[in-house]
């Protein structure tokens, strides 16, 4: 090992191949899109210099905004939803009574294995409105006004699409969570239940900052995820009706390839960059304090 | 010792890596090798074969376009010395991919162009794309009259041929419903067809099925026929060369005609959650009397009808002192296919060879037999499907053919307006008016 740390140089020639990829694949992209925002270009005819226009025209965009705040719905709902269940879940597998019983953790994983374009699709039937499942169920028990257009509702369908995010990657948040709970010492446990720590206090004083770690790491992860929603959406609404499911990642398609607005398309995806950044760095902040 | 083994372990480290990087960029080198080798005329094992490489949505299994791909599969086996390199884009993917290769340079032999219109004309005009005038004595004007295939000509010069003519607006209906609700006879007036919607309604059955979810359903079979039955069919002209404007009367009255049937409760709730084929569906298990769709449609109808269900077709009904006519009706051309621009003589040969296969009689007879409507004057073969043949009965007294909107306006307002019809038929939506401004707001960047 000493030849490696002695020779820094050896470590940096190792890393190349990794950053050239990384910055082929990733940078260069990012970069050339943050160029592009600079011009009004259908992506056909010649660019055209367009300075900050289109930055000027999307803060005025009422349906970027509206975008935006649909992704933060969805990184609030997974959030506090995905990660709450998923320890929740965690716990339940880990405790006495399943823990030998594979077969739940196999079925609280599926959804995650699953192709998002068939979740998207058995969603859709599940919220159909003449024979889907969520209608029929409110109809067979008598609440034929509750039955809805659920995906259709311009005030619900994007509160609709979460319910499936969440159901979705749940699984994934509980089997982070049981890799964790594994590694709690069990004679930390026992020594907490013979102080009369049990149930909640248990976990919210034991237990939770024991892998305080695992969970800051899953919200990181978690808000990524739900500020890079697309494929969902873009299967079960296409952003609509009327732009009222759109995200951030579909209002960018729809403006670039659809409208072929290239440019203006290439600056609603820097603004979601930053956005990203943004949020990021202040959950790291919130989680950062309440560590202390 | 223990120096030189950890020497020798770094030398094998580098040389993997350098292996791996050499390996990988030999790997790519020698795939392009191949490509280029292949894209010449000179095959492997010396045979002389032209490979065309050719980007379309077209496949065996799709009910819409199968024909044309079986009709390609003839052409293949007629002549063994030309092969087709097929790439499959599925149809709702495909303007995007048409966008991004033409905008990269990257184009194929042979490209699909679903429809005329705006972005096949931006693509022929940058030059990408090649006339094939030289090649037009194949078709004598009486086969192949010009009018019918003006779609496909920008600025004079032809580019391909289309391969069916498509009705943007056909209404289907449940002759039992209807009959059963008092109706034998289709209304010829748009008063009489929304009063004939309003008591359907009051009879507790949903009026008119529409598969929405895109968005361009409701653009192309509900706006553009509104529109030539308010204003002829030159309106759209008129607003881009700006003589008019979308928030002027002409197109508002057909906004505020939207929401009416929409506010009267004319279709089904979910028509902006479910696509054509499910509101098909919803129409052909007796759940609404009508379903409007173009003449596309037929083709799911007649293959997923119950035998006892009899279907009827009409034309969009005649607006009381509308500029427009019943003669008239919003249609488009599809299906051509154009040549590259960078083709050589050997391709180019190949390719017009093709373009004769596939737009010959027998090849525009195996489309009408499918269920098409097509550009040429060929003989309906005896063996068609009465459904069809009743269809095209339909339209036998069309005498001019509207733009369809989806076809002839810019992508920005295109995407607009179906955002803008999806808002005004869902409750709670945008107004006429917000969705004017907007459209005019679009095509005014």
């Amino acid at each position: 090992m000493q030849i490696f740390l002695r020779h820094k140089w050896i470590i940096a020639a190792g890393l190349i191949p990794a950053i050239a990829i990384y910055t082929m694949f990733s940078i260069y992209p990012i970069l050339s899109s943050v160029y592009y925002s600079f011009f009004k270009w259908d992506g056909f005819s010649p660019k055209q210099w367009y300075g900050l226009q289109n930055y000027a025209n999307l803060i005025e965009d009422g349906v970027f905004w509206q975008s935006i705040r649909n992704n933060l719905y969805f990184v609030l709902f997974s959030v506090l939803g995905e990660i709450p269940l998923g320890l929740y879940l965690a716990m339940m597998l880990h405790g006495k009574l399943f823990r030998r019983d594979g077969i739940f953790r196999t079925v609280f994983f599926m959804p995650v294995v699953i192709s998002t374009i068939v979740v998207s699709l058995i969603w859709n039937m599940f919220y159909n409105y003449q024979f889907g499942l969520v209608n029929t169920a409110l109809r067979a028990v008598g609440l034929d006004d509750w039955a809805q257009n659920w995906l259709g509702n311009p005030k619900l369908a994007i509160f609709v699409l979460c319910i499936v995010v969440v159901w979705q990657y749940t699984g994934l948040y509980m089997v982070i969570f049981l890799a964790a709970l594994q590694n709690v010492p069990s004679e930390v446990l026992e020594a907490a239940e013979l102080d009369g720590a049990v149930g909640i206090k248990r976990t919210w004083n034991i237990v939770v900052p024991i892998i305080a770690d695992t969970i800051f790491a899953s919200v990181v992860l978690c808000i990524s995820g739900a500020l890079r929603a697309f494929d969902l959406i873009y299967v079960m609404t296409n952003g609509g009706p009327s732009h009222s499911t759109e995200v951030g990642a579909t209002y960018m398609f729809s403006q670039t390839f659809s409208s072929m607005k290239y440019g203006y398309g290439s600056a609603i995806s820097t603004a979601i960059i930053i956005i990203s950044f943004g949020l990021i760095i202040i959950s790291q902040f919130i989680l950062r304090s309440v560590k202390r | 010792m223990i120096k030189m083994k950890r020497m020798r372990t770094f030398w094998l480290y580098l040389l993997v890596t350098v292996m791996i990087v050499v390996l990988s960029a030999c790997g790519q080198s020698d795939n392009t090798d191949n490509a280029s080798g292949n894209a010449g005329n000179a095959g492997n094992g010396g045979q002389k074969q032209v490979e065309l490489s050719f980007m379309t949505t077209w496949s065996e299994s799709d009910p819409f376009t199968g024909v044309y791909y079986k009709n390609a599969m003839a052409f293949e086996k007629a002549n063994p010395d030309i092969k087709l390199d097929i790439e499959t884009i599925p149809y709702n993917d495909y303007p995007v991919k048409l966008n991004t290769t033409a905008a990269g340079g990257n184009l194929p032999d042979l490209i699909l162009m679903i429809g005329g219109g705006s972005m096949f004309e931006q693509i022929a005009r940058s030059g990408s794309l090649m006339p094939i005038d030289d090649m037009m004595g194949n078709w004598k004007e009486d086969f192949l009259p010009a009018s019918k295939i003006k779609e496909f000509n920008v600025d004079g010069k032809q580019y391909g041929i289309p391969g069916e003519i498509s009705y943007a607006t056909v209404i289907y209906y449940n002759k039992k419903i209807m009959k059963d609700a008092g109706y034998t006879e289709f209304p010829k007036t748009y008063e009489a067809f929304k009063a004939m919607v309003k008591d359907l309604k009051a009879k507790n059955i949903t009026p008119i099925s529409y598969g929405n979810k895109t968005g361009s359903v409701l653009l192309a079979s509900l706006l553009s026929p509104l529109n030539e039955r308010i204003s002829g069919s030159g309106l759209y002209e008129e607003i881009k060369s700006g003589k008019q404007k979308f928030t002027d009367t002409e197109f508002m009255t057909a906004l505020k005609d939207i929401k009416e049937l929409s506010d009267m409760g004319a279709f089904n709730v979910d028509l902006n959650s479910i696509d054509n084929v499910q509101a098909t569906n919803l129409f052909l298990s007796g759940k609404s009397a009508m379903y409007i769709d173009g003449s596309w449609g037929a083709k799911q109808i007649s293959k997923d009808k119950a035998a006892d269900f009899e279907v009827g077709f009409a034309l969009f009904p005649q607006i009381e002192g509308g500029k427009g006519s019943m003669s008239a009706m919003p249609a488009a051309t599809n299906q051509g296919v154009v040549l590259n621009a960078k083709l050589d003589d050997a391709k180019k040969a190949a390719a017009e060879k093709f373009l004769q296969f596939m737009y010959s009689k027998e090849s525009y007879q195996n489309i009408i037999r499918d269920g098409n409507m097509v550009p040429a004057n060929v003989e309906t073969p005896a063996d068609v499907d009465p459904l069809f043949k009743e269809m095209t009965g339909t339209f036998a007294g069309i005498k001019e053919i509207a733009p369809v909107y989806d076809v002839a306006m810019p992508a920005t307002v295109v995407t607009a307006t179906k955002n803008g019809l999806q808002g005004l038929t869902t409750p709670g939506g945008t107004t006429p008016e917000a969705v004017a401004d907007s459209l005019q707001k679009e095509l005014g960047q």
